[in-house]
């Protein structure tokens, strides 16, 4: 390197006051006599000034105590975890210890030995001889040992999409879970349009005109992200840390909770679709590596709209929306899922709602698409939102014609609608007074269905799972005109606390929204059992880590995914 | 005098008062933020690394010896921090590259389109230079941005950054001096 190229080297050192005296001389007298240096210097100097005033961001308020809180969160759960990790060394060392002083005595230890070292090649040799071929990933195969029948598999899913888009065009490649920029688009096939996730035209629906379905989020280090506000003040709580913990704290809770919502949280977004979807029954094929998770007992029965929107909700609850927060990118691709699956009436799914299970599906995927607009303000996510809710408000209630009741059986699904409803008046969607299905009517005639299978108001007696959607639709239409019911769920809910093995997720959820709205004892003590029982047994280890079994009927019909989503949303309620 | 950050550290080491480690997070909690805010550009990400940084060094304030600054101890824990968050996040499905055409109103580049709105110039003009500035940043090799950052926005010295990043000093200068150049290319400097 000549004298010339090494001082050229040195002249941001230079600038940034880093050279030695004896070096920084050498350099100055080499500028005095070289126009070249001179030039490079004045540009490095023009482009450290250029790129050296960054914004800067404000230390949030309360940040030290927030931190110090956080702390010594972490540091109670490091120890915890290391004496669990100690305890059962020390039990395994023991055990192994007294086998061995017995076993070693004997001339069947040798023989053991030498059979079970044996044993284990031949099973090892077994195994890699056998590997099956890797089924490629839209492969429906059910691990389970039983085949899915017709009527649950799902209509279609991007590898399909992607699979028929190779084959028509010839090709022979493997196909992936990664959606491919040339898959076409095809007006006539939702499937496509689900699994195109930018570069999607405008699609008209009677006379209202969408905007393009994606606009991708910003992804980090991409743009300058802010932290919205939302336009609803409801919503403030949700993106703020310190009103959260605020409301955290009034409710009972602290941070063991908000750290089993992130774990949560990260489960859903690891065992979600390339595509946005969560797949209610085929979860696990997101199971890689690690001990993957258990399958559900029972085959789930709601759709995967209800099981997305749910986890959406979980998502939108903890102040993510498509454009903020950790798992944005999570929310964008549900929400953009859930608007492909639209129909021209606004109601989402593949086929017109003729089931509960349907209702109640719609109801949920239009309350996240309430919650997304509500959140963000968007005029993009209005559409949608308000001809899901639209498509509600139009449903007649399923009545008996002799004494114009709700049907005991209708009672879930209606107190479901209630709930969406609910979620877009707080959007502050457009819910015309004098609809067929207005939150008031819904509610009266919830009061006026026969106290049979679902028990309203409250009665003695009723177990968890009778009780909760008439505590659904308790909550929905208006809290504060509804104190005597209210303190009279209390009662009801403070015989029966939250516990793994007596109740379950919907009962949790419900019970967590109606003492939201009661006094301060009975919620503290209601969360504070809540808190303990779900960070007790939220899963701790292989793959499943951060999800819940489900515990109840409602739960189950949803699967894993589901009752997860529903676990947290209780969590989350003090700031939801 | 304010007492140095490596006693503090110690007397909260051997007697775990909590106020001398409140003290530091105090000193640090300005510098470690912007560091943060400066890679990832989101506010709420940046007070979660941070945090979490903090937190690793209070439970773990046992293994601390004091053989080194007190701030290269920290910053070394930010910059693992940051490694292990960039690969989790390069491991995230991308769903589109912000290079592709957007395919709205036929044509145009993602990035172009997807700016935040208060950094768009009301006219529709020239973007924001902050803005400019940030994509010119992102650009750069990890390793780059990393030395720039902490050389240019937390002022340290190149021994500092040295001992931080585990590399020799002369590695920092020459890093420096190839994130300043591929600076100037990206942000057209315009010479004289």
């Amino acid at each position: 390197m000549d004298t010339h190229q090494r001082f050229q080297e040195d002249l941001v050192t230079y600038l940034m006051g880093e050279l030695s005296p004896a070096d920084r001389a050498a350099l100055d007298n080499h500028l005095k006599s070289c126009a070249q240096c001179r030039k490079q210097l004045e540009l490095h100097r023009k482009t450290l000034s250029a790129a050296g005033n960054l914004p800067e961001m404000e230390t949030p308020e309360n940040f030290a105590q927030d931190v110090m809180h956080a702390a010594r969160a972490a540091k109670a759960q490091a120890e915890q975890h290391h004496r669990q990790h100690k305890l059962a060394g020390d039990s395994q060392r023991s055990e192994l210890a007294g086998n061995a002083h017995f076993f070693t005595r004997t001339l069947t230890y040798q023989i053991a030995r030498t059979v079970a070292y044996a044993a284990v090649f031949i099973i090892a040799l077994l195994f890699i001889t056998n590997q099956p071929t890797r089924y490629p990933a839209n492969d429906k195969r059910d691990t389970s040992g039983s085949e899915p029948s017709a009527e649950m598999q799902p209509m279609y899913t991007p590898d399909d999409t992607v699979a028929a888009a190779t084959a028509d065009a010839g090709q022979t490649e493997e196909k992936d879970s990664i959606i491919r920029p040339d898959t076409p688009y095809d007006a006539d096939n939702h499937a496509s349009l689900t699994s195109l996730t930018y570069d999607l035209p405008s699609i008209t629906v009677e006379d209202m005109e969408y905007p393009p379905l994606w606009i991708p989020p910003p992804t980090v280090g991409d743009i300058y992200v802010r932290r919205v506000q939302s336009p609803v003040p409801e919503y403030a709580s949700r993106f703020n840390r310190s009103l959260k913990r605020q409301a955290l704290r009034n409710a009972g809770m602290d941070i063991y909770s908000e750290n089993a919502v992130l774990r949560g949280l990260w489960w859903l977004a690891r065992h979600q679709d390339a595509n946005g979807k969560w797949d209610a029954d085929g979860y696990n094929k997101h199971c890689t590596g690690g001990k993957p998770c258990t399958h559900d007992i029972t085959q789930p029965t709601l759709p995967d709209e209800a099981v997305t929107g749910a986890a959406l909700l979980a998502m939108l609850a903890d102040g993510n929306t498509p454009a903020t927060g950790r798992f944005r990118f999570n929310v964008a691709r549900g929400i953009n899922w859930l608007i492909c699956r639209q129909q021209a009436d606004g109601y989402i799914g593949d086929t017109q709602p003729e089931s509960r299970e349907n209702i109640i599906a719609h109801s949920i995927a239009a309350a996240a698409l309430a919650e997304t607009y509500g959140m963000t303000g968007e005029a993009r996510y209005k559409i949608p939102a308000q001809k899901a809710i639209n498509y509600l408000l139009a449903l007649d209630l399923p009545l008996t014609t002799e004494n114009n009741t709700l049907r005991t059986a209708e009672v879930p699904a209606a107190a479901a609608r209630m709930f969406a409803l609910n979620a877009a008046e707080t959007a502050r969607l457009d819910i015309p007074q004098g609809a067929p299905s207005e939150p008031a009517e819904i509610f009266a005639a919830i009061a006026k269905s026969p106290a049979t299978a679902y028990t309203y108001p409250l009665a003695t007696g009723a177990t968890s799972a009778q009780i909760t959607p008439g505590m659904l639709a308790l909550i929905a239409p208006a809290p504060s005109e509804n104190e005597a019911l209210i303190h009279g769920a209390t009662g009801q809910l403070r015989s029966e606390p939250p516990d793994w093995s007596h109740n379950g997720q919907a009962y949790w959820l419900c019970g967590s929204m109606v003492l939201k709205h009661a006094e301060t004892t009975a919620r503290v003590q209601w969360n504070s059992r809540l808190q303990d029982v779900l960070v007790e047994n939220q899963a701790k280890s292989g793959h499943a880590i951060g999800s819940w079994q489900p515990r109840d009927a409602e739960s189950r019909a949803g699967g894993t995914v589901f009752a997860t989503a529903l676990t947290l949303l209780a969590l989350e309620t003090p700031y939801r | 005098m304010p007492t140095p950050d490596a006693e503090l550290m110690l007397e909260f080491q051997r007697t775990g008062n909590e106020d001398a480690f409140a003290e530091i997070v105090i000193r640090y909690q300005r510098p470690l933020l912007n560091f943060f805010y400066r890679l990832v550009w989101d506010e709420q990400h940046a007070e979660d690394l941070a945090q979490e940084v903090f937190c690793r060094i209070f439970v773990h304030a046992g293994s601390y010896q004091a053989k080194a600054k007190f701030s290269t101890y920290l910053f070394r824990i930010a910059r693992n921090l940051w490694i292990d968050y960039h690969r989790a996040q390069g491991k995230m499905p991308q769903t589109a590259s912000l290079s592709m055409p957007t395919g709205i109103d036929g044509g145009g580049r993602l990035l172009d389109n997807i700016a935040a709105p208060e950094h768009r110039a009301a006219d529709g003009g020239q973007p924001d230079p902050a803005v400019s500035v940030q994509k010119a940043l992102e650009q750069l090799p990890e390793e780059q941005r990393l030395v720039f950052i902490m050389a240019k926005s937390q002022g340290m010295k190149y021994a500092d950054i040295a001992e931080t990043l585990g590399i020799p000093v002369g590695t920092v200068r020459s890093r420096m001096h190839a994130a300043v150049r591929k600076l100037q290319a990206l942000l057209q400097i315009p010479a004289g």
